[in-house]
């Protein structure tokens, strides 16, 4: 069930470049976020988390004016809904839980935040300690863990989600397996670094 | 078949050229549930929004 309307494809390097010049708070998450991961199955709109903090919401409705953001709505042509008489500012953004959007960069959704297994909130703070950075040409990018992406996925278990699954498990057993080996690394070196302490003269 | 993880955001805008339109159960939802998904809808959420700016704007200029 793809979106009848349709607006710009998706240029994520400029639409992260808007966000990060604003000094927007936020981490990628969501299908774009499983795209940065490795997996194949990829939907164009960029899901990102951000701090709900009403100054970064004013930083996010300045970086969405800068992209031309209008509502992204069912049976509503981009024309039609350019026509809204919608004005982006951070009282609004404020009053959504979810916001989907059309903008010069392509679609973006913006979420107040994720949801775990059980179907608890896990909000950006939380987010953010998990996970990954990306770096662009002068900037960097935030991504959701996969055990987040999953997670939420998992408590969606919307047809598209439960479809996307099995790659991002797969992805996951990499992503531990790299970090144990890392860790397996990381103890052999200070082992090493230790025995050459106590052998020094 | 799954990838490695992309090295640069330029690797991942890249990959992201193959993807598929969103679906039309991407909508705006509120914070008290309500789903934006037609021009009613959202005529009456922005006239709320409307009105919570004024609130704002008054409490803003009582408090000076």
């Amino acid at each position: 069930m793809t979106l009848s309307s349709s607006g710009p494809p998706l240029d994520l390097n400029r639409l992260l470049e808007v966000l990060t010049r604003n000094e927007v708070d936020f981490v990628v998450v969501g299908g774009s976020a499983a795209g940065f991961l490795g997996a194949s199955r990829l939907t164009e709109d960029a899901d990102c988390v951000v701090r709900r903090e009403r100054a970064n919401l004013e930083r996010l409705a300045s970086a969405l004016r800068e992209l031309h953001a209008r509502l992204r709505v069912a049976r509503m042509s981009d024309e039609e809904a350019k026509a809204l008489p919608v004005k982006v500012d951070g009282m609004m953004l404020e009053t959504t839980g979810n916001s989907t959007w059309t903008t010069d960069a392509g679609p973006v959704d913006v979420l107040a935040d994720l949801k775990d297994f059980e179907g608890r909130s896990v909000p950006y703070e939380d987010l953010l300690t998990r996970s990954m950075i990306v770096r662009g040409d002068g900037f960097v990018v935030h991504v959701a863990s996969v055990d987040d992406i999953i997670a939420a996925k998992t408590f969606a278990n919307r047809d598209k989600d439960r479809e996307a699954l099995p790659e991002l498990l797969d992805i996951q057993e990499r992503e531990h397996s790299q970090r144990y080996e890392q860790y397996e690394s990381d103890v052999a070196f200070e082992v090493h670094e230790d025995l050459n302490r106590d052998i020094e003269p | 078949m799954i990838r490695q993880r992309a090295t640069t955001v330029a690797e991942w805008a890249e990959r992201m050229h193959s993807a598929e339109p969103p679906t039309e159960d991407d909508v705006t939802v509120l914070l008290d549930g309500r789903r934006l998904d037609s021009r009613e809808s959202i005529e009456a959420w922005l006239k709320e929004v409307e009105a919570l700016r004024v609130l704002e704007a008054a409490t803003h200029d009582a408090f000076q």
